[in-house]
């Protein structure tokens, strides 16, 4: 059984690297947490800072359910 | 005279030597070509400060400018730049702060203020609207930087807004900072030493008057539309909590948190230095500057040996300089380092770089207990801390060659300190240990004020297209080498567009609406690239040898690899170094000395520029 799951990479984020999608949809396998989500769509660790699902703050490790959207801002760059 | 939309339409000119104070009108050339903030501070530090001014001498000037979204009803129009030539670096320097000054300094009439000469004894410049005098402060000479700006408060008025300077300023640290609005800093470059040279201790602005702005219903659109977007914003409550301390985990765990003098860029103990600490231990409240929802302002409590003091802060950058850097055991006594040195009046980055260089130094036996004081300058010690920052700020014992920055110290103390004086140009590194990175770390080579984030923050792109790769780096640093000093010229914070992602689509749909220009974005973007070369003309009209080699990083950073940590055993090299400047050179259209051509600046309507440099047989 798979899963539709949403990633939007905030826009500034999506810049830094040619071909990152501003919004990703996915099937993940039932079971998938953030941390797979963000590797399906093409995010290696170190590239996102605060990751929110659902209106709260996830990380890595965060159980994602069928319908979820999963929102991707970069590190902190210092302003 | 047309309106200037978006402008105040005058610029003060204050000469302290002479005491006369003129305005002039904002000249439509000046604001065409440079748009404001730091643009302004670049075109008249060019135009006004010739070859050869002593930074801390009454000829150099400073120029404290708004931009055009300073002041304005939109989000976080809060900047106001300090420019002059920098003590630091011997070259144009600016550094800028939020707070609620620029919108202040346009509602009492004015863009920027262009302060020359020096005071006969200690002063201050009274601003209300149309009256301005320059005032003198005697009893304010040698007060804390947080307690002068409460003492003119309780004198003045709650609603003057203050930028002023601590003893360190006064003592001209060339790392002395600006400080507002209680606990803000334009830290960078010592600006607050060009303003101690001038026996000015501070600036009280109140205004009463308006902004014109072309487009109200326009502005008014955009602007809610910004505000919306960012109250669900799903970052912002993260914002809202830790503000930039939040980026302290993160920085460690891809290897980028300077720990030690930068020798490891990885801090075993950077958990007690996390934005949820200073969130939990020390947190008093949050606040914000001018029109901005994010308030990444933290109040915090800090005690230590039975002193309880309060500050805004500690964000990244205090954290990284001071705590790991330092190698501090938890967010309180990064706390009171930085209250320290904001009282001071010492910008934390250089001040948090200084005394780690000096904890090196010592360890190392390059500098002894005899040279120290009796201070036990350890990695670790928050008392090593606040004795030398002490030390550094009245200019005595190690403090006085430390006041002068790591480059001097390393020439004065030697014993192979050159090689980990963290520095370019003489201004000190800041936040992100970069070998591991190598667009960040041409970022920081070619800064145009010397080793500064500000102008381009390229880590995440190397983590995305490759930690080794070398090619294709220097053209993202040149990209956000225009975009971001951008918003330093506009007067606006870049933390809605960088950090909460509002697109810059945003930001070109307000400058039309504000100035009435039908300008677009790439316009301004050429702007910015005017500004960026002006400044390099700067270097290479003020000495015949600058070029190149100041665009080179320590020694540490090509010759020793990374001890520990995620990134163990890496390193950049010194071809490496050299691929990355070549094809900088070669992109900004400079020659591969750093300088550039007539040509390039002919195409940014610098061609006056082009014709001096010339015929000073500098460039060709």
């Amino acid at each position: 059984m798979t899963m539709k799951v949403t990633v939007e990479i905030s826009r500034v984020l999506a810049a830094i690297r040619p071909g990152l999608a501003e919004r990703a949809e996915l099937d993940l396998p039932e079971g998938a947490t953030v941390g797979d989500a963000l590797a399906a769509a093409g995010l290696v660790q170190g590239l996102w800072g605060i990751v929110v699902v659902g209106g709260k703050v996830a990380d890595v490790s965060t159980k994602l359910s069928p319908g979820d959207k999963v929102t991707v801002f970069p590190p902190v760059s210092g302003g | 005279m047309r309106e200037m939309h978006g402008y105040a339409g005058t610029i003060l000119r204050v000469n302290l030597s002479t005491g006369t104070v003129s305005r002039e009108p904002l000249s439509e050339d000046l604001v065409s070509g440079y748009i404001g903030g730091r643009g302004f501070g670049a075109h008249f530090i060019y135009r006004e400060v010739p070859p050869g001014t002593d930074p801390l001498g009454p000829g150099n000037k400073l120029v404290v400018a708004a931009g055009p979204f300073s002041g304005v009803f939109l989000p976080s129009g809060a900047k106001t730049s300090f420019s002059a030539k920098s003590p630091a670096t011997g070259l144009y320097g600016d550094s800028n702060i939020g707070g609620h000054l620029a919108g202040e300094l346009k509602y009492a009439g004015y863009d920027a203020i262009i302060i020359e000469g020096r005071a006969q004894g200690p002063s201050y410049l009274f601003i209300e609207d149309d009256r301005v005098e320059i005032r003198p402060c005697e009893k304010l000479w040698g007060m804390g930087a947080i307690k002068t700006e409460k003492a003119l408060k309780d004198e003045l008025g709650d609603e003057f807004q203050i930028a002023t300077i601590g003893p360190a300023g006064e003592n001209m640290v060339v790392f002395a900072s600006v400080n507002h609005d209680i606990g803000r800093q334009a830290g960078r470059c010592g600006m607050g030493a060009v303003m101690g040279s001038k026996n000015l201790k501070a600036i009280a602005v109140r205004g009463t008057k308006s902004v014109p702005v072309a487009d109200m219903a326009g502005l008014r659109k955009v602007a809610d539309e910004m505000f919306s977007a960012l109250a669900a914003n799903a970052a912002l409550k993260v914002w809202q909590d830790q503000g930039l301390a939040q980026v302290t985990t993160w920085s460690n765990s891809i290897g980028a948190l300077p720990t030690r003098n930068f020798r490891q860029n990885f801090y075993e103990n950077a958990e007690a230095l996390s934005g949820e600490r200073m969130r939990s231990d020390i947190h008093v409240r949050d606040k914000a500057c001018f029109a901005c929802p994010m308030a990444t302002g933290k109040y915090c409590r800090a005690r230590h040996r039975g002193e309880t003091v309060f500050l805004e802060g500690p964000e990244y950058e205090t954290t990284a300089l001071i705590g790991s850097n330092c190698a501090l055991g938890s967010i309180e006594e990064v706390a009171y380092a930085n209250y320290m040195c904001d009282e001071l009046g010492l910008d934390t980055i250089s001040g948090g770089s200084a005394v780690a260089f000096a904890m090196e130094c010592f360890e190392r036996g390059i500098i002894t207990k005899e040279d120290t004081g009796g201070i036990e300058a350890r990695f670790g010690s928050l008392d090593a801390f606040v004795e030398i920052v002490k030390l550094i700020a009245a200019r005595k014992g190690i403090g006085e060659p430390l006041s002068r920055g790591v480059r001097a110290a390393a020439a004065a103390w030697g014993g192979g300190s050159e090689d980990f004086a963290i520095q370019v140009k003489g201004l000190e590194w800041s936040g992100y240990e970069s070998r591991g990175a190598p667009s960040m770390m041409l970022a920081y080579m070619t800064c145009d004020i010397g080793a500064h984030h500000n102008r381009a923050w390229s880590i995440t792109h190397d983590i995305a297209v490759g930690r080794n790769v070398i090619e294709g780096k220097a053209a993202k640093v040149i990209e956000l080498q225009h975009v971001r000093p951008l918003f330093d010229c506009l007067g606006v914070c870049r933390l809605q567009w960088v950090e909460l992602g509002l697109p810059l689509e945003y930001y070109a749909r307000l400058y039309p609406a504000v100035t009435g220009r039908q300008e677009t974005w790439d316009d301004l973007l050429v702007k910015s690239e005017r500004i960026w070369n002006l400044v390099r003309a700067f270097g290479v009209r003020e000495r015949a040898d600058f070029g190149r080699a100041d665009d080179q990083p320590p020694r540490r950073f090509y010759t020793e690899p990374v001890p520990d940590g995620p990134l163990a055993g890496s390193r950049i090299t010194r071809e490496d170094l050299d691929r990355l400047l070549d094809e900088y050179y070669d992109l900004r259209g400079w020659d591969r000395n750093g300088r550039p051509t007539a040509k390039t600046l002919e195409r940014l309507g610098l061609g006056d520029v082009a014709a001096e440099l010339l015929a000073k047989g500098r460039i060709s």
